[in-house]
């Protein structure tokens, strides 16, 4: 239900990049690390980063390599792939901002509930879910240009990325919680909050896939024979 | 001291779409056929985001395929918009080859 075409190729440029070179999976890096969801849309990065890849591998069978067939211009060449993409899609980053939102409202009400306040309503000054409202955001921008700098990276490195942003929201999250006046205080029910927002992510994670699935409509050359 | 780079950038989207037009190819092959042309100094640098822009432009299409050395290749070929700018381009290019000449020899 989840899965989309970016899905797949994911899996592909995860399984191809077990035989780059050190030196080609360096330079790979330090182009995707430019492609943040803010310039250019998933589906396009995952197509791109494949082609680095095949041209990798080729140029390895002839005994050259990525740095030497860009020469120095690695600013240049990274510059120009973007121009050269279809850019970022505004639909794709308002939904995975909300998916975001929703999910660490779940996780947060949830750990409240039941870690916190031991029940599912709790007296608390409103202005802090704005703060958290805040919090997120911060955490989805900052989560938005860090993510490429681990696209190339296997095994526990690649979720290196979710837990300092996980880290991140809870660092923040807490210190707005003590900061938090509670002078003016309104009964809260979490329990509504957890449900809206674990329905709310959900339909997003739905959504995106399906966008994903638009952003690759008439480009599905390049995934065709992963099928 | 004169580009040589920057005067063959606009050139170079026309001879890779004609080169693309003799056959179906990939990446590695084009820029072999264009070094035999005597484009010496061209790369993978300089040619994909070319063939990301022609991609873009829906000048030329691209599929993998299984490739007899390994890993899969991305094969490049020419669509009809892309046989439409090969006509205009060859057009254009004689007229600005015949003006520069023109100028150089100075009639």
């Amino acid at each position: 239900m989840f899965k989309s075409e970016v899905t797949l190729l994911k899996k592909e440029n995860e399984e191809q990049s077990i035989e780059l070179r050190k030196d080609d999976e360096r330079v790979i890096k330090d182009i995707m690390k430019s492609m943040s969801v803010f310039k250019v849309n998933s589906y396009d990065a995952q197509v791109i980063q494949r082609d680095l890849i095949g041209m990798a591998q080729e140029l390895k069978l002839r005994g050259s390599n990525l740095q030497e067939a860009i020469e120095d211009d690695l600013k240049g060449f990274t510059n120009e792939i973007i121009k050269n993409s279809s850019g970022p899609s505004i639909r794709e980053i308002i939904l995975n901002f909300l998916t975001k939102l929703a999910g660490y409202f779940f996780i947060w009400f949830l750990a409240l509930a039941f870690g916190a306040y031991g029940g599912l309503s709790w007296e608390v000054n409103p202005v802090i879910y704005i703060y958290y409202f805040v919090v997120v955001l911060i955490v989805f921008i900052t989560e938005g240009f860090i993510t490429p700098y681990f696209c190339t990276e296997k095994g526990f490195k690649k979720n290196l990325q979710i837990l300092i942003s996980i880290f991140l929201f809870v660092i923040v999250s807490t210190i707005i919680y003590f900061l938090n006046d509670n002078q003016y205080t309104k009964e809260v029910n979490g329990g509504y909050i957890i449900i809206v927002s674990g329905m709310v992510y959900f339909i997003t994670k739905y959504l995106n896939a399906r966008n994903i699935h638009i952003l690759a409509k008439g480009k599905k050359n390049y995934i065709e024979d992963l099928k | 001291m004169v580009d040589r780079s920057q005067l063959m950038r606009g050139t170079l989207e026309g001879c890779i779409v004609r080169i693309i037009n003799e056959k179906e190819t990939y990446g590695y092959e084009i820029i072999s056929k264009l070094q035999e042309y005597g484009f010496d100094d061209v790369k993978e640098g300089s040619t994909y985001p070319i063939l990301l822009r022609l991609e873009k432009k829906k000048i030329i299409a691209s599929i993998y395929k299984e490739s007899p050395l390994g890993p899969k290749r991305k094969y490049y070929f020419l669509t009809d918009i892309g046989k439409e700018f090969l006509k205009e381009f060859e057009i254009v290019w004689n007229d600005v080859k015949q003006s520069v000449d023109r100028v150089l020899k100075g009639e």
